[in-house]
């Protein structure tokens, strides 16, 4: 039996120990870490019980900052927020046929090892997103508005390359009042609390980012990055920029792209900045007329 | 209301073929027209920006087009569709009125954007969701193994990411758009 003055000795132990982790951490700071901002208030928060022992059971990933099971978790609570907001289209082909294309396209990424996981939802909102840790969405309605195969390659594999790149986890650290140890924390309450309700922060937090939106350029990147991504699977590299010119043809008023347009670049100066990254590309995709019959038969031909 | 759904489904699908066929856009750069769609074929004419052109058929980076009296291939990176919803402009790509139609049922008035149709996602709607545990599990059934290949004929290729080019465009005259719309975003 731990006796109650021990008991203190304990947690103040923790505590230092919780400190100089940090402490660690930040003489470490460049690299990946430069995104999280140098902001950490780990001095403030040490006597937070819950903090100390999540800070101390951790250790590993206070040394490079969120390690890939918290990101995983982190996106897994995020995914369940968003399908809070929408369901899952009810029509298994469907779901298995754009799992199967996603899986195909995080293949050619240094990430296919992650849980990745891709869902129609039933929103007839246009839009498309991504959790940390591969949990990836597109809307009914826009999946209605792609002419193939190639160009919901293309979105997957925009949104494919916000996980790569980790584009949440940054938002996420950077607009944190406490930084790096605030989403440690987040992810720290929400996997000791797994059997419980996540706690309401996270909820929060993850309803804030996905309103707010990501960096700008980040989503310049994803789409630059999407492009690669997508051709390197075997797909018509121009299709991202045939979905812009979509878009870009919709009346930006239009209320089914208002959060898509609250939270990215318009349509127009994505184009812009994804022509030069095209350069590159002359030769059309060599794309068998299987995709053409597939897409038609899973997306095209549904009531 | 569900009726005025699926008539409006239906068209959209009847659209993506009539897109497949012809859309209205314009030169977005000053842009040569080919007579094939390969940087090397000859060229036909020069097309200044804000060309008016009609569009036959996308070929990879290609559009085949239709300006005037001339008939060509150019890329796809120097077009802009046209856009629905604005006074002086009739002519459109289809998809923005049928969204429009689908998501707002707005009419001609431009105060009635308000009346919004969207269902799932909104902003509001995503404020006031509430985690579905249920919902995200569901989601594994119809995951797929890392090992699964590509069944449909695709050929990887190799490709290296870039810098994303074009630090604010200095050396580029702003694209055109032979719209009267006022796009300021927020």
């Amino acid at each position: 039996m731990i006796t109650p003055p021990r008991k203190v000795f304990l947690v103040l132990s923790l505590a230092i120990c919780s400190f100089s982790i940090n402490a660690f951490d930040f003489s470490l700071g460049g690299g990946d870490d430069s995104a999280f901002g140098g902001d950490d208030s780990g001095g403030a928060n040490i006597f937070d019980i819950g903090d100390i022992v999540s800070g101390v059971k951790d250790i590993s990933r206070t040394v490079t900052g969120i390690d890939e099971e918290d990101e995983i978790e982190i996106g897994r609570d995020a995914a369940a927020v968003l399908l809070g907001a929408s369901k899952p289209v009810n029509d298994p082909e469907l779901q298995r046929y754009v799992n199967r294309i996603g899986r195909w396209v995080v293949n050619q990424t240094d990430r296919p090892h992650l849980p990745w996981r891709f869902a129609v939802l039933s929103s007839t909102a246009v839009n498309a997103f991504a959790t940390p840790g591969g949990n990836i969405f597109i809307t009914d309605g826009l999946l209605r508005l792609l002419n193939s195969e190639a160009e919901l390659a293309a979105v997957l594999a925009h949104e494919v390359a916000h996980v790569v790149q980790k584009h949440h986890i940054k938002a996420m650290s950077s607009v944190n009042t406490s930084g790096i140890s605030g989403v440690i924390k987040l992810a720290g309450a929400t996997r000791e609390g797994r059997s419980n309700q996540m706690t309401s922060r996270v909820v929060g937090e993850v309803k804030d980012m996905y309103l707010r939106g990501l960096d700008k350029d980040d989503e310049f990147e994803a789409d630059s990055m999407g492009t690669v991504i997508a051709s390197r699977a075997g797909y018509d590299p121009f299709a991202l920029m045939a979905v812009l010119q979509t878009l870009d043809s919709i009346n930006p008023e239009n209320s089914g792209l208002e959060l898509l347009y609250k939270t990215h670049p318009p349509a127009g100066d994505r184009l812009d900045k994804l022509e030069p990254v095209l350069e590159q590309f002359d030769e059309p995709a060599n794309e068998s007329p299987e995709l053409e019959k597939r897409f038609n038969r899973y997306v095209r031909k549904r009531t | 209301m569900k009726q005025l759904f699926y008539s409006a489904l239906i068209l959209l699908i009847m659209n993506s073929s009539a897109f497949a066929a012809e859309k209205m856009g314009v030169i977005s750069r000053d842009a040569s027209l080919y007579a094939k769609p390969f940087k090397d074929a000859d060229t036909i004419a020069e097309l200044p920006a804000t060309t008016a052109i009609v569009i036959l058929k996308r070929k990879g980076g290609w559009y085949e087009i239709k300006a005037a009296d001339k008939q060509g291939w150019v890329r796809l990176t120097r077009v802009r569709l046209n856009r629905k919803g604005n006074a002086n402009q009739e002519s459109d790509s289809g998809v923005g009125e049928l969204l429009t139609g689908l998501a707002t049922g707005r009419g001609k008035s431009n105060q009635d954007t308000t009346a919004t149709a969207v269902k799932g996602l909104s902003e509001e709607e995503l404020r006031s969701a509430q985690p579905d545990q249920d919902a995200l599990n569901s989601l594994d059934s119809f995951a797929v193994d890392s090992d699964a290949s590509g069944d449909s004929g695709l050929q990887t290729r190799q490709v290296d990411f870039q810098e994303t080019a074009n630090k604010d465009g200095a050396d580029t005259q702003p694209p055109a758009r032979n719209t009267t719309d006022e796009e300021d975003e927020e």
